[in-house]
């Protein structure tokens, strides 16, 4: 199956324009640009996702994005509120779309590109590349744990809150310890990979699958020129 | 044959904590690896088979603590897999795991290239270049290991429990590679697998009783067991099809059932879809098509989950309390039991499991306490089907199957489900033999 456009996009290309779309959701502009930045954001993440799996992204971001809902308006009036949420959505959304559609390997090297140190690059790899695991270790606890129901513990509701709530928190200290425990093995075998040993090489490098003045021309400079009219004129 | 390795009066001791007084382990070692030969070192679970591997490839006392005393002396390089494969794999392909520590090596890439084709091709596992290790199979995950020992190649190969979750026709191959290729091998196991006694020139007996040589089943035996058919069936999986996203894996079943009382073991291929055809049973996965019926009636993943018990490869998934007696006494706690009640069960379950420290937290007991601790949970909840997905590395061939037994007698007499590539196992404790993929 074809792969959707922001896998084949540059890397490098791609973390520039995360970083100057950050940056533009951090501007002082209006609750309605901030909403029109975020259009093609949305846009590319449900057709690189699909609708479902983009949407719970945002699940997992709800309770934040309520608490902000309710709390802010007493301090900095409805208009901010916006501004904060659309920010919220906007960054969550760019960073996740970013690191789904980025291998570790090539992060490390976009990284490498940009002058980071080799150790310090391969630190926030391999940071963010645990993110997955992690969620694969929750899917895994959180299986564990709802097989310590029997048919004799008493049902609970959809919508006791505290109770799910509750639940959740075995789940998440079963996880902890798991990610606590693989501090020292990681660096175990990162030593037995003889990590930091000599300069390492690079196997693949990032594969330019188009060349990189046409998705300068394709991409990057239209979408850094909207940025530039929304954020900078307008400001 | 000139020694590569030598281990002389060898004592460890992990630093104490509250609860769990540390152990001397090795009480003085000595032993000798001829350059080129295979060695199987045997002991129990517990006895420090993990930790003896990682002291001869210098990872502990350095990321542990402890007293060391005694000496190691090797002539070459060691390289090593550890027992619990998730602990080892960080990288975002099983390419990327095989080539890493030859880019720290700083090597060409050609030779790169040349290294990582000859150790995917030696492992038989050139179809999972570019897949996500965290995606394979728990024997998958080893020969990928196996692949970055073949591509880093180094003179000492230490396997900590490698090959018990690895195929049968896997671990020949594997063997048989390895045999060939000259390379000092030391596997620590806590189990007498047939093929070791093939390939291995020596045998160490650290501790355990590993004189007692059953044969292996005979083929009449094997297909007599062979087949899945039930009178009055507790479980029924009709038609399932089930496919992950992102993978070109289905697992498709027509019909298989389990009946209370009656042991049923599965065994396969790695990558066949075993744990799948698991998960799917225990509702913790909802097949694309087909029927999960339980007591003759389809009841939901909540009802499937309640019903089954499920030992996980990996034991730390569900243990999160800060003492193993509380482990044992959550399950009880949540059916709403009387203090006393809990009290007598989990001291009952105690004593049938073996577990040698109530009060120390599980997250510093050893891999096999674990594994009898998350048996013994289960064993408490005293559900309907008891599914054992090759839980046994870490534990003895014997304490696996009182494991086993111990189900097998308790009073809800559940249907057991065994995931195993051990058929001298599978032909000793079950009723019938389900083949999955080929074998």
């Amino acid at each position: 199956m074809k792969k959707p456009f922001l896998y084949l996009a540059d890397p490098r290309l791609k973390l520039i324009l995360v970083m100057l779309y950050t940056a533009a959701f951090f501007c002082p502009v209006s609750a309605t640009r901030y909403a029109l930045l975020l259009v093609p954001v949305l846009i590319s993440g449900f057709i690189t996702c699909g609708f479902r799996q983009f949407l719970s992204v945002f699940k997992l971001i709800l309770p934040l994005i309520i608490l902000t809902a309710i709390l802010t308006p007493l301090f900095s009036g409805i208009h901010e509120t916006v501004r904060i949420i659309l920010r919220f959505i906007g960054i969550t959304a760019l960073f996740f779309l970013y690191f789904k559609t980025t291998d570790s390997d090539e992060f490390i090297q976009t990284l490498r590109f940009f002058g980071m140190p080799y150790r310090l690059a391969l630190v926030i790899s391999i940071s963010t590349s645990y993110i997955p695991l992690l969620l694969e270790t929750w899917h895994d606890a959180q299986a564990a744990h709802k097989l310590r129901y029997t048919e004799n513990c008493p049902p609970v509701s959809r919508w006791n809150f505290i109770a799910r709530f509750c639940s959740i928190l075995p789940v998440l200290s079963s996880v902890l310890i798991q990610a606590v425990k693989s501090i020292p093995t990681l660096a175990m075998a990162l030593e037995i990979r003889g990590v930091g040993k000599a300069k390492p090489t690079v196997f693949r490098p990032i594969p330019l699958k188009k060349p990189l003045y046409l998705q300068l021309l394709l991409y990057f400079i239209p979408i850094t020129v909207i940025i530039l009219i929304l954020v900078i004129y307008a400001a | 044959m000139p020694s590569i390795l030598s281990v002389k009066n060898l004592s460890f001791r992990y630093p104490s904590y509250p609860g769990l007084e540390s152990k001397p382990l090795f009480n003085n070692l000595s032993f000798d690896l001829e350059k080129g030969s295979m060695t199987v070192f045997l002991a129990l679970p517990g006895a420090g088979k993990t930790t003896l591997s990682r002291i001869l490839t210098g990872l502990v006392p350095a990321y542990t603590g402890g007293e060391l005393s005694g000496s190691i002396e090797k002539n070459g390089t060691t390289g090593i897999v550890f027992q619990n494969p998730d602990e080892e794999l960080f990288c975002s392909t099983a390419e990327k795991e095989v080539v890493f520590p030859l880019e720290n090596a700083a090597l060409p890439r050609e030779e790169i290239a040349f290294r990582a084709d000859m150790a995917f091709q030696k492992t038989g596992i050139e179809y999972l270049r570019f897949k996500k290790p965290i995606h394979l199979s728990g024997g998958e995950k080893r020969r990928l290991l196996i692949s970055v020992l073949f591509a880093t190649d180094p003179d000492i190969w230490i396997l900590d429990e490698t090959l018990e979750e690895i195929d049968i026709l896997g671990r020949e191959e594997i063997l048989s590679f390895l045999k060939k290729s000259g390379k000092t091998i030391l596997i620590l196991t806590a189990k007498m697998l047939d093929v070791y006694k093939k390939y291995a020139d020596n045998f160490i007996v650290y501790s355990g009783d590993y004189s007692l040589d059953e044969p292996l089943p005979d083929e009449e035996t094997i297909k007599a067991l062979e087949g899945n058919t039930f009178q009055n069936p507790l479980l029924k999986v009709e038609n399932i099809r089930f496919t992950y996203p992102d993978s070109d894996f289905t697992l498709s079943i027509d019909q298989f059932v389990l009946a209370q009382g009656k042991t049923t073991a599965v065994i396969g291929t790695n990558g066949c879809g075993k744990s799948t055809l698991s998960r799917i049973i225990a509702g913790l996965l909802v097949p694309a098509a087909g029927k999960v019926l339980l007591f003759g009636a389809e009841g939901g993943a909540e009802k499937l989950n309640r019903n089954c018990s499920y030992l996980f490869q990996n034991p730390d998934y569900q243990l999160f309390l800060p003492t193993a007696r509380a482990e044992l006494e959550y399950g009880l706690k949540l059916q709403k039991l009387c203090a006393a009640e809990i009290e007598e069960k989990v001291h009952k379950a105690i004593e049938v499991f073996g577990i040698e420290h109530p009060d120390a937290p599980p997250v510093l007991m050893s891999y096999g306490q674990r594994k009898k601790l998350q048996a013994a949970i289960y064993w408490l909840l005293e559900k309907k089907i008891v599914i054992i997905d090759e839980a046994d590395s870490g534990i003895s061939s014997k304490e696996y199957r009182q494991i086993i037994d111990a189900f097998k007698s308790s009073q809800a007499n559940p249907a057991i489900l065994v995931i195993t590539h051990d058929i001298k196992l599978a032909s000793q404790v079950a009723d019938k033999i389900f083949r999955m993929g080929a074998l």
